[in-house]
């Protein structure tokens, strides 16, 4: 009987031997996000690191553009659940909550920027995990200007310099928001006030657009200047000055162009030029069945050698303070300088609609050829209108 | 617990059951398992193949699709006005929507633009070099032709279409468009997500051992490692790749590039491990259960042949008692059933053999009994050999009187009352067909009567030696021939008398009847007639006997010779017949005055007489011979309404102490017995030396 214990126990043991030794599955965690050739070769290395870091995960990575990601995202979600993970601009986070897309997160949130961590929060709830900041700044050709200007007599002087033929003075998507911005800000425009009530007027709206096209006007700006054109001729030594953001260098890297980057240089509001502070980061998926392993991975993201990671192998500045206070080089600097100054993206549920009326009304205002004077008043007042029937839904007059 | 010994059928056969369950099992599961990885293998690789496949049609598809979208460029309207206006921010407008709506930055398409003469005007977005060798762009502004091309630029593989751009009127090509797109990453995840497997490019051949990474799916690391153990032939799955990686070699125009597609073995090894797991599961519960089996099978066996083994060895000590016998209907079963015939026959054997030892006892004690014993001694001997043979309580022997056709109890023998048999003095008889004895007696034929009560040939008798308490009874005719000499009655057997008892009674009875018979013959022979003493020859052996006992025990004995005196007056008197009745009067007399079995009487002569007394001094014979004197003075035979009285002489001898030899004991006794007479008659003379004078005289 002993002996048949023995065997017994033997049998069991192998048994159990052998179902241990099944392998073990790695949790497969999705990421969407929008990147150029250099993000992605840096995602794709930090999905390694995480794998060797975290074997139980793998990190599935889906490369969506820009403007697909967050309609692709709202569209999809609820059906397929996917993805764990999304890599997201600060300002869809109040129209992805409200739409009930994301989850909080619980995130150790010492080290990081406590401005990208309030980019992040809506309602009090952090939402988003910061990763780098967005912001622009001028850009200037090195063989074309020595001194970058800072005045708006700066920037006539420079279009009074001779150029080349065919070169321009100043490039930028002058029909975009975004980078219309800074002249809205120093003008002392504002979306939102310290309710999250809509705080656009027209007055700061109206001399910021009327500077705009004064640049038009004055040709410093030439007409039907895109963000293509602009870094097209910027890249091809046609143009002195541009105003964008890090996103960009590296297409004036690969053209070995000698160019730097400095504060944006002022409208003539009395304000300073102000752009706003972008964030971009990553969200939880409300619908993810795996919220404490999306979460971990997450926090990979946030943790010091990633963020070091991604100042050495990305354009945009990290989040991480300690990464952050480091030396950076000059470029780096001083898109970190114009960070300090710069206005926090608001996450408005309300900003979709703000950017589709003021890049509407800018497109009206600099391509259209049109609105000048009263008929551009008028416009403004359109738009507002439209966007406090808009605010009302969003309680946000 | 038994020590472990492998030369145990307990120990080897369970181990060959474990190996005949469990081996195959296991080998089983090995080659399954086996079986399984080479099919999943062949799977995989039949995959990887299938995607290569898929790679290379999604690649030409793109290319072809860049074709396409190069004509809808080259024939947009608006591009046109732009390049003969040369509104180069426009046209960069334009190409970037272009770029835009036909989905070509995807995999980062470059769109270049040239002038009639083939000078580059715009390129979106801007690189710093031109992407198309000029040869395609002549070749697209000289001959209008357009086609596409693979091409290694430096280190990327570029595949690129050049069409020319014509203006509504002009005859020539009033420009070139191109674009082109680097096998890149991006392009590689664009593929992925038709392929469903990750995919790679490398420059270079395969056979060369030598690949150059172009893009891939996976990062840089991973890809180049793979590549690596692949060129190692190190990716099956037997080693537990990662993935496993198939290339197929394609052309480009100045050089060579290999499509690689990589599929993850992870899901696939985890189906192996889990079958394989399960196989084990399964294989080891089977094993399990069949070792379980086997051992309860083996151990049913075993126990089965060390029962056998062990049941042999009972026989073997003699242990016959307990049956053998397995529950089995198998081999096991017929083998116990043998054995245990054979503990049957053994036992039987052995108890006949015992029953046959016992009847010898029996008889060889009948035997002795018969050889020393006579008369009433025998047959007590007999009642009480009898009694104990069968186990019964009691009995009795009664013999046939056949003058007065009845039976006369002799003997009776109740171990509870005495401890030896003992004559029955009173006269106590049945009648035959009286009782059960007596119908036994009158039938010749043996009765069992185990129920005495509801027996109405029971018939119960009172005195003082048996008990009247009988419950059972056996009773068996002493007989030979048809002749009837007695019954043997045994009573009370605790269980009652069995058919066996009979027989083994009768073989008894029977050998009784014939001692009895004999011992009655011998005593006729050496019986006086008239007296019923014994004869004078067995008197001269009787003594000669006794003597020699006596020196052997150092004893002493006596010798008594007595006659009757004046003897010859009765005769002569009253006749002879009175003379004989005086003589069987004076031999009764002596008879009832020795020790019954001890002292032997015989008639030594006419009138004479002779006692010998063993274990008898000279004084004790004297005793006895005064005590006979007195009796016989006592008593007197009537004749014709006369009392006539009778008187005896006496001589008494000892013997070592008078005598050495039987003639000289018999002289001295018989001197003594003259001296009596010298002295005037009716009385008794021990010899002694003074009597040598006598000796003399009679001389």
């Amino acid at each position: 009987m002993k002996y048949i214990q023995i065997f017994s126990t033997l049998m069991i043991g192998l048994l159990l031997t052998s179902c241990s030794t099944v392998t073990t599955r790695p949790l497969e965690l999705t990421l969407w996000l929008d990147t150029n050739d250099k993000e992605i070769r840096y995602f794709k290395k930090m999905a390694q690191k995480l794998r060797e870091k975290h074997p139980q995960y793998r990190l599935k990575m889906r490369f969506i553009s820009f403007d697909n990601l967050k309609p692709r995202f709202q569209g999809q979600v609820g059906e397929t659940r996917e993805p764990d993970i999304l890599y997201m601009a600060n300002d869809w986070i109040g129209e992805l909550v409200e739409q009930n897309l994301l989850r909080p997160l619980v995130l150790d949130t010492q080290n990081l920027d406590p401005a990208a961590l309030k980019s992040m929060r809506y309602r009090g709830r952090l939402y988003g995990a910061p990763f780098v900041f967005q912001t622009i700044g001028l850009v200037y050709n090195k063989n074309h200007v020595k001194t970058p200007p800072t005045q708006p007599a700066d920037l006539f002087r420079l279009q009074a310099s001779p150029h080349p033929q065919g070169a321009y003075t100043l490039l930028y998507d002058i029909g975009s928001f975004y980078y219309h911005a800074p002249w809205f800000h120093a003008c002392g425009g504002r979306l939102f006030d310290a309710q999250g009530k809509l705080a656009i007027t027209p007055e700061p709206l109206y001399r910021s657009i009327q500077w705009a096209q004064t640049l038009q006007t004055k040709n410093i700006v030439p007409r039907g200047s895109s963000y293509s054109a602009m870094v097209n001729l910027f890249a091809s030594e046609q143009a002195d000055l541009m105003i964008t953001g890090p996103w960009s260098l590296s297409v004036l890297d690969d053209n070995e162009l000698s160019y730097g980057v400095a504060p944006l240089p002022q409208s003539p509001c009395s304000g300073a030029s102000v752009p706003f502070m972008g964030v971009k980061g990553f969200g939880l998926n409300q619908f993810s069945e795996n919220t404490e392993a999306a979460q971990e991975v997450i926090s990979f993201f946030m943790s010091e050698a990633v963020q070091q990671a991604a100042l050495e192998g990305l354009d945009n500045l990290p989040v991480h303070k300690k990464v952050l206070s480091a030396d950076l080089p000059a470029d780096k600097q001083a898109f970190q300088a114009q960070l300090k100054s710069a206005v926090p993206m608001p996450n408005h549920p309300m900003m979709k609609y703000i950017w589709q009326e003021m890049n509407f009304l800018l497109g009206q205002s600099v391509h259209g050829n049109t609105l000048q004077g009263a008929p551009l008043r008028h416009q403004i007042e359109k738009s507002l209108d439209r966007l406090q029937r808009e605010a009302k839904k969003y309680d946000a007059l | 617990m038994m020590p472990f010994n492998f030369r145990s059928i307990r120990v080897r056969l369970p181990l060959l059951f474990m190996v005949v369950a469990t081996v195959p099992a296991l080998v089983s599961v090995v080659w399954i398992s086996n079986v399984l990885t080479d099919r999943m293998e062949e799977i995989l690789q039949q995959r990887v193949n299938d995607g290569v496949t898929v790679v290379e049609n999604v690649l030409q598809q793109y290319t072809e699709d860049l074709l396409l979208k190069g004509r809808v460029v080259a024939q947009t309207q608006q591009i046109q006005e732009l390049l003969r206006s040369r509104n180069k921010i426009a046209l960069i407008n334009e190409l970037s929507t272009l770029n835009q709506d036909l989905q070509l930055t995807l995999y980062g398409t470059v769109i270049e633009v040239f002038d009639e003469s083939g000078q580059a005007v715009v390129s979106e977005p801007k690189k710093r070099t031109q992407q198309v060798p000029d040869r395609m762009i002549y070749t697209a502004l000289r001959r209008n032709e357009f086609k596409v091309s693979r091409f290694f630029a430096k280190d990327q593989l570029r595949i690129a279409t050049a069409l020319p751009i014509f203006y509504p009127g002009q005859p020539r090509a009033i420009g070139a468009v191109t674009l082109s797109f680097n096998v890149s990453d991006r392009l590689a995840d664009e593929i992925r997500k038709i392929a469903v497997s990750e995919v790679m490019f490398f420059k270079g051949r395969v056979k060369d051992k030598s690949l150059t990474l172009l893009a891939s799916t996976l990062d840089e690391s991973t890809s180049t490692s793979l590549i690596e153990r692949y060129l190692k032939n190190e990716l099956n799955l037997k080693r537990r790749p990662d993935y496993v990686l198939a290339t197929r070699q394609s052309n480009a125009r100045n050089g060579l590039y290999q499509l690689g597609v990589a599929v993850e073995t992870r899901n696939m090894l985890a189906v192996i491990d889990s079958l394989r797991n399960l196989l084990y599961l399964i294989a080891v519960v089977a094993a399990l259960l069949g070792l379980l089996s086997a051992l309860g099978l083996s151990r049913r066996l075993v126990q089965y042949i060390v029962y056998l083994v062990q049941a042999a060895r009972k026989v073997e000590r003699g242990e016959l008692d307990d049956p053998i016998h397995l529950a089995s209907q198998d081999e096991l079963g017929g083998l116990a059933e043998h054995l245990d015939a054979m503990r049957r026959e053994i036992k039987s054997t052995l108890e006949q053999k015992e029953v046959m030892i016992d009847n010898l006892m029996v008889r060889d004690q009948l035997n002795q009994a018969i050889i020393r014993k006579v008369g009433n001694e025998l047959l007590k001997e007999v009642l009480m050999i009898i009694i104990h043979s069968v186990n019964a309580q009691k009995g009795s022997i009664m013999m046939v009187d056949k003058a007065q056709e009845q039976l006369l109890l002799k003997v009776v023998y109740d171990p509870m009352q005495s401890e030896q048999p003992e004559n029955v003095l009173e006269e106590i008889s049945f009648a035959f067909g009286e009782g059960i004895a007596g119908e036994v007696a009158r039938s010749g034929e043996s009765v069992i009567c185990n129920d005495t009560q509801n027996d109405k040939r029971f018939k119960t008798y009172r005195f003082q030696q048996m008990d009247k308490r009988i419950w059972n009874m056996i009773c068996i005719p002493l007989k030979v021939g048809e002749s009837i000499l007695g019954v043997v009655s045994l009573d009370n057997k605790g269980e009652g008398f069995t058919e066996e008892d009979l027989t083994k009674v009768n073989h008894l009875a029977g050998q009784v009847a014939i001692a009895v018979q004999n011992a009655e013959l011998y005593e006729r022979s050496i019986t006086d007639g008239l007296t019923q003493l014994f004869i004078r020859r067995y008197f001269d052996d009787h003594l000669e006997q006794e003597m020699k006992r006596t020196l052997r025990s150092k004893n002493s004995m006596a010798l008594l010779l007595f006659d009757i005196d004046h003897f010859k007056r009765f005769n002569d008197t009253y006749g002879h017949q009175v003379g004989d009745w005086v003589i069987q009067k004076v031999a009764a007399v002596a008879k009832s005055c020795i020790r019954d079995g001890l002292d032997m009487a015989a008639r030594y002569g006419g009138e004479e007489f002779a006692i010998v007394m063993p274990d008898t001094d000279l004084a004790g014979a004297v005793q006895v011979a005064e005590r006979l004197r007195q009796a016989v003075e006592n008593s007197f035979v009537y004749h014709e309404g006369n009392k006539l009285t009778i008187t005896i002489s006496l001589g008494c001898s000892a013997f070592p102490a008078q005598a050495d030899d039987k003639e000289t004991l018999i002289q001295l006794a018989d001197t003594a017995l003259y001296a009596s007479k010298h002295k005037g008659r009716n009385c008794t003379t021990a010899y002694s030396e003074e009597l040598s004078v006598y000796m003399n005289l009679d001389a």
